[in-house]
């Protein structure tokens, strides 16, 4: 149940979109129209001004129109089935197949037939939909679903339906269907289906809801005619030239666009010509000197200063008498010493304090030999050359003290040579 | 004509149309579109270039001056053998000038290092001598020769090391100089 505000603003479009498109078709064209809630089936000529008089694209073909056939075919394929039917009407032109589903591996299918004469009375592409199929279509689909029974139509084609069956059954009323009876004998509909008569005034009213209600499945119920004298009126030859000249216009002016403004660079850049030239020229060349600066200051960045050793090992030979070197060795950034003292740990500590010294540890296990401990300590030296700035990035106040104690090494090396003896001893 | 053969014409004659017209105009446009695009690129760069004239003039100056701090300690050498034995008799000199003799000098490699012309020779040298004075040598050296890194040294003595103890001490130098550079 929608709002009756949303229903009052829905019913206008729709009732446009319902007298526009939808149109019923019996020997004559009549429009769906709206009345006071309801609606009516009326002629044509009565609603729409005389030259709107054609039909909508929608038509609701009355029975009277088209044949209908039911038969039972034992394929349980579809596509098998679609073969036969096809080969089976294949002189008709509009035909339109209902199946059924597969019962005892057997299919009913109820044929509809739109004869040419019918079918070109419509000049230009449109939906048929046969309305025995829409009725007994929405009759399966409605929300309450009644006992299968037959309906009987006297409203402009006059036939039975029965909504029973699997497929839709309808026969129109004439001398070999007179009545009920005969309907249902004819197309052996059970005989206690009640059988219920269709009121003239809701006929209309029942359409409109069976089109509402078949909707989603609205395309198994109908049949495209396809206007062939509209389909030779469509300009294919003019819009292919059309299409082609557009595009190759497009190419050739965007073509034009870049061979123009090519030009306009090409001009400007031989107008800037002989400077760029020197300046990339420069450009080029200094690059080539960093990339080479680079190459050469990378390869001279390992160089190492290890001078200043002497200063640490003239330290600890003053400063602890019992010291005795063996020899050293550089081990690629580090210094090894070997030798023996009292303590060895104090002249680790003493390393560890020196302020040429970045680290200093045992480099193997200290050996106790007659009051002596053997040990063999590695070192690292602070790198900076003797004098002049220090090279390498330590800290400022860092730099400063290691370069002014490394400044004083020859001197101090001359000066304390005395000392050394006598450490020594 | 029947109608079949008119549709079969018709998508004969539109790839045809495609193949021989569309498809060489479209290649033609994008031959076109790249052209203008490095086009575009070069003009904005020689653009950029012209403004960038006075960076250029920075950079030129901040490199000259890296350079000259990179090669003002390499010595520039005409020949690379006679410098050789330039070398070997400068160090033997200082050597004798600190009492420290030369008994081992020997010139193991010699690669360019594909910068500036710049060569590095390694030279494995041994000096023997009083402790005080190998010791002010090996200053000296580090001193003077700034283009010398001293790759590796091994000092050795008998007993207790003091100041009339004899060393052996050997370094294992890299020396870097710099050769003309070619016409």
């Amino acid at each position: 149940m929608q709002h009756v505000v949303i229903n009052k603003y829905l019913a206008r479009p729709l009732n446009w979109l319902l007298q526009k498109n939808v149109s019923y078709w019996h020997q004559g064209c009549y429009q769906i129209c709206s009345n006071n809630g309801s609606y009516e089936i009326v002629p044509a000529q009565k609603v729409m001004p005389e030259k709107n008089k054609r039909p909508g694209r929608l038509i609701i073909l009355s029975r009277w129109h088209y044949q209908e056939f039911v038969n039972h075919y034992p394929i349980a394929r579809l596509s098998e089935l679609k073969q036969v039917l096809k080969t089976e009407f294949q002189q008709y032109k509009h035909v339109l197949h209902y199946i059924g589903p597969l019962e005892q591996q057997r299919r009913a299918v109820c044929t509809v037939v739109v004869s040419d004469e019918t079918a070109g009375l419509f000049d230009k592409n449109c939906l048929l939909i046969p309305e025995s199929l829409l009725l007994w279509q929405a009759a399966q689909l409605g929300e309450q679903k009644d006992l299968p029974k037959v309906l009987e139509m006297r409203t402009h084609s006059e036939y039975f339906l029965y909504t029973g069956g699997v497929v839709p059954v309808s026969q129109r009323i004439n001398s070999f269907c007179l009545n009920e009876q005969n309907f249902k004998l004819n197309n052996g509909v059970p005989e206690d289906a009640p059988c219920e008569r269709v009121s003239d005034q809701f006929y209309a009213d029942n359409l409109v809801n069976a089109l509402y209600t078949t909707l989603p499945v609205l395309s198994k119920v109908m049949l495209f005619k396809h206007s062939s004298s509209q389909g030779e009126a469509l300009p294919v030859k003019s819009m292919s030239i059309a299409v082609a000249s557009v595009t190759i216009l497009y190419f050739l002016i965007v073509a034009g666009y870049y061979k123009v403004a090519i030009d306009e660079r090409q001009a400007e850049l031989q107008e800037l010509g002989p400077k760029v030239n020197h300046l990339l020229d420069k450009q080029q060349e200094l690059q080539a000197i960093s990339d080479e600066a680079s190459r050469l200051a990378r390869q001279r960045m390992d160089k190492t200063y290890n001078a200043h050793l002497w200063q640490v090992v003239i330290g600890l030979l003053r400063d602890d008498e019992s010291l005795m070197l063996q020899n050293l060795a550089s081990d690629n950034d580090r210094i090894v010493l070997r030798g023996q003292a009292r303590q060895a740990t104090e002249v680790l500590a003493r390393l560890q304090r020196s302020d040429l010294v970045e680290n200093a540890r045992f480099d193997a296990s200290v050996r106790r030999q007659k009051d002596m401990d053997m040990f063999v300590i590695s070192l690292k030296l602070i790198q900076s050359p003797l004098s002049e700035k220090p090279l390498n990035e330590k800290s400022g106040a860092e730099i400063k003290k290691t370069d002014a104690a490394a400044g004083n090494v020859t001197s101090e090396i001359t000066n304390t040579s005395m000392e050394i003896v006598d450490a020594a001893k | 004509m029947p109608r079949n053969k008119l549709i079969l014409i018709g998508i004969l004659g539109s790839l045809l149309l495609i193949k021989f017209v569309f498809l060489p105009l479209s290649e033609m446009q994008q031959d076109l579109h790249q052209q203008l695009t490095v086009l575009n690129k070069q003009l904005q760069r020689s653009k950029a270039l012209l403004e960038e004239q006075s960076v250029l003039q920075e950079w030129q100056e901040s490199q000259s001056s890296r350079l000259e701090s990179l090669l003002q300690p390499l010595p520039e050498v005409s020949s690379a053998s006679q410098y050789r034995l330039s070398l070997q008799q400068e160090i033997q000199q200082l050597a004798a000038e600190k009492q420290v003799s030369v008994t081992f000098f020997d010139w193991l490699t010699d690669l360019p290092l594909d910068a500036f012309n710049v060569h590095r020779g390694k030279v494995s040298l041994r000096v023997e001598g009083r402790a005080s004075q190998v010791m002010q040598l090996h200053v000296e050296l580090e001193k003077r020769f700034l283009h010398f890194s001293i790759r590796d040294i091994r000092a050795s003595w008998r007993g207790a090391l003091d100041q009339e103890r004899r060393i052996e001490l050997n370094f294992l130098i890299d020396v870097d100089y710099k050769l003309p550079e070619a016409a």
